[in-house]
């Protein structure tokens, strides 16, 4: 907005001011900057209420017997056997060899791990070795590939060993595991209308890095709020730091972001009551879909608050525009920010949380 | 020709709110903390333990950003013209979606789960689209 001059003097007869110049200056209560920064965050309420409200929505609608904790979810009823139970291994004692030989030979591997072992085997095919030297590697790679599952079973804790297995079958193997000296515990079948937060069998969020990137967050939000003060104070080398330190720790909230969506998606391994192919990703369930959908959209708008935030700081920096008599950008583009993380606020309380 | 958006007043008035904004950070952090634990302590308990304890700390936390370092708490009510409206209707159309969504009626598809029979599908019965399956019967 236009600082408006005042206008010249205009009195008459001394000491009496005109009309004119009473009225002369009048400050508008807001710019237009506002506004329609302001306009445009009640359409951003509206977009995230949308979200987070069919979240709300798709959850209380969802009937108790969508996930169960050992089948994968959107398992026909049909398909699920009752009295089905699982294994979970929670502490492997001192005699971990034999507790690794003992999974070896009462697991199975699952569409994931199958998959896995049959790229192997296709490579060792491609080789074009003598029959009796591609058997004798066949049963090596296998025996091997078994193996190598079997310790990843152990290499994190609490690990679920069996799914939808018979009551006998599980209980065999828990007799065994519990003589070798390790600690496992069967489970029976549940269902659930949504995945529970901290179950490692029906939930894979991470809620403990998530708390941190949610901390780290909010520091964003302070240093950007420090931006603004400083350029209001005409301290503009301190404001271009703070900028700075705005646009590094929103960048590190997103990498956060992008790790985490890694490690759904691709880079670990999770139970079949999360996933049938063990990655979970947008397409295995609703919640995932929901979820996916929902960060996926505040992400988005992160990057976008973070480029803007990147433009700021070398406008700032290169050309030092910011000072007290002209910071309206870094207002506006800390309204957006702001919103950001009040909507994240609320998103990881909904999502994860609850 | 300056840029500002405070008013002669505000400029004229203009201080340093840094020492609220970092009192603002420790309890936004606090909440954060509590947050956290009060997730892990009642995980098990009654799930509206879980989300009014939670949702009540969330709402306090964002209306401290949006009051504070937002600067709501310092604008014209004008902002809330904006803001409330938005509001209201995204609740009034997230809502509309409930009876199609939320208050399905049972089908074969989600039975209680006491016994978990199968009931043949009635002719004309609704099935949900949110499954997939082949029906029984």
């Amino acid at each position: 907005m236009a600082h408006v001059a005042d206008p010249p003097h205009s009195s008459g007869p001394a000491g009496h001011e005109t009309p004119a110049a009473e009225s002369a200056v009048k400050h508008p209560p807001v710019t237009a900057g506002k506004v329609a920064m302001w306009l445009f965050l009640a359409t951003e309420v509206m977009f995230f209420t949308g979200l987070i409200g069919s979240y709300i929505v798709l959850r209380a609608g969802s009937p108790p017997t969508s996930f169960t904790n050992l089948y994968p979810p959107a398992t026909s009823l049909g398909a699920i056997d009752k009295n089905a139970q699982g294994l979970i291994l929670k502490e492997v004692g001192p005699k971990r060899e034999e507790v690794i030989s003992i999974l070896e030979k009462g697991t199975t591997l699952d569409a994931m791990q199958r998959a896995e072992l049959d790229k192997r085997l296709l490579a060792i095919e491609q080789r074009e070795l003598k029959d009796d030297e591609a058997t004798k590697l066949r049963d090596e790679t296998i025996k091997e590939f078994h193996h190598e599952q079997a310790e990843h079973l152990v290499h994190s804790l609490p690990a679920g060993v069996l799914f939808g297995v018979p009551q006998a079958k599980a209980q065999a193997l828990h007799d065994q595991l519990q003589a070798a000296g390790a600690t496992a515990s069967l489970v029976p079948l549940a269902f659930f209308n949504w995945p529970k937060p901290y179950d490692f069998m029906t939930n894979p969020l991470s809620i403990d890095l998530t708390a941190a990137n949610t901390f780290i967050l909010i520091c964003s939000s302070v240093t950007m709020v420090f931006a603004l003060s400083a350029f209001q104070r005409n301290h503009r080398r301190a404001g271009t730091l703070w900028l700075l330190a705005t646009t590094l720790i929103g960048s590190t909230f997103l990498s956060v972001q992008v790790y985490e969506y890694y490690q759904l998606m691709v880079g670990h391994h999770y139970p079949p009551g999360i996933s049938a192919t063990g990655h979970f990703r947008p397409s295995v369930s609703i919640f995932a879909s929901c979820f996916f959908t929902m960060t996926g959209f505040h992400g988005a708008h992160v990057a976008g608050g973070v480029v803007m935030l990147a433009c700021l700081t070398l406008s700032s920096a290169i050309r030092g525009n910011y000072s007290k008599d002209n910071y309206s950008p870094v207002e506006l583009v800390g309204l957006y920010w702001h919103f950001v993380d009040l909507v994240w606020i609320l998103l990881f309380t909904v999502v994860y949380l609850i | 020709m300056s840029e500002t958006n405070l008013t002669h007043h505000q400029e004229t008035t203009a201080e340093s709110h840094n020492s609220l904004y970092i009192k603002i950070f420790w309890v936004l952090a606090a909440f954060t903390a509590c947050e956290y634990f009060y997730a892990k302590v009642f995980a098990d308990h009654s799930f509206l333990v879980l989300v009014l304890g939670l949702m009540t700390m969330a709402v306090c936390k964002a209306a401290l950003v949006g009051l504070y370092f937002m600067h709501l708490k310092f604008e014209g009510k004008w902002v809330y013209g904006m803001l409330i409206p938005a509001g209201i209707l995204a609740l009034i159309l997230t809502l509309a979606l409930a009876p199609d969504v939320a208050l399905q009626p049972v089908t074969e598809e989600n039975p209680d789960l006491e016994g978990i029979e199968r009931t043949p599908i009635q002719p004309g019965a609704p099935v949900s689209i949110l499954r997939t399956g082949n029906p029984i019967g």
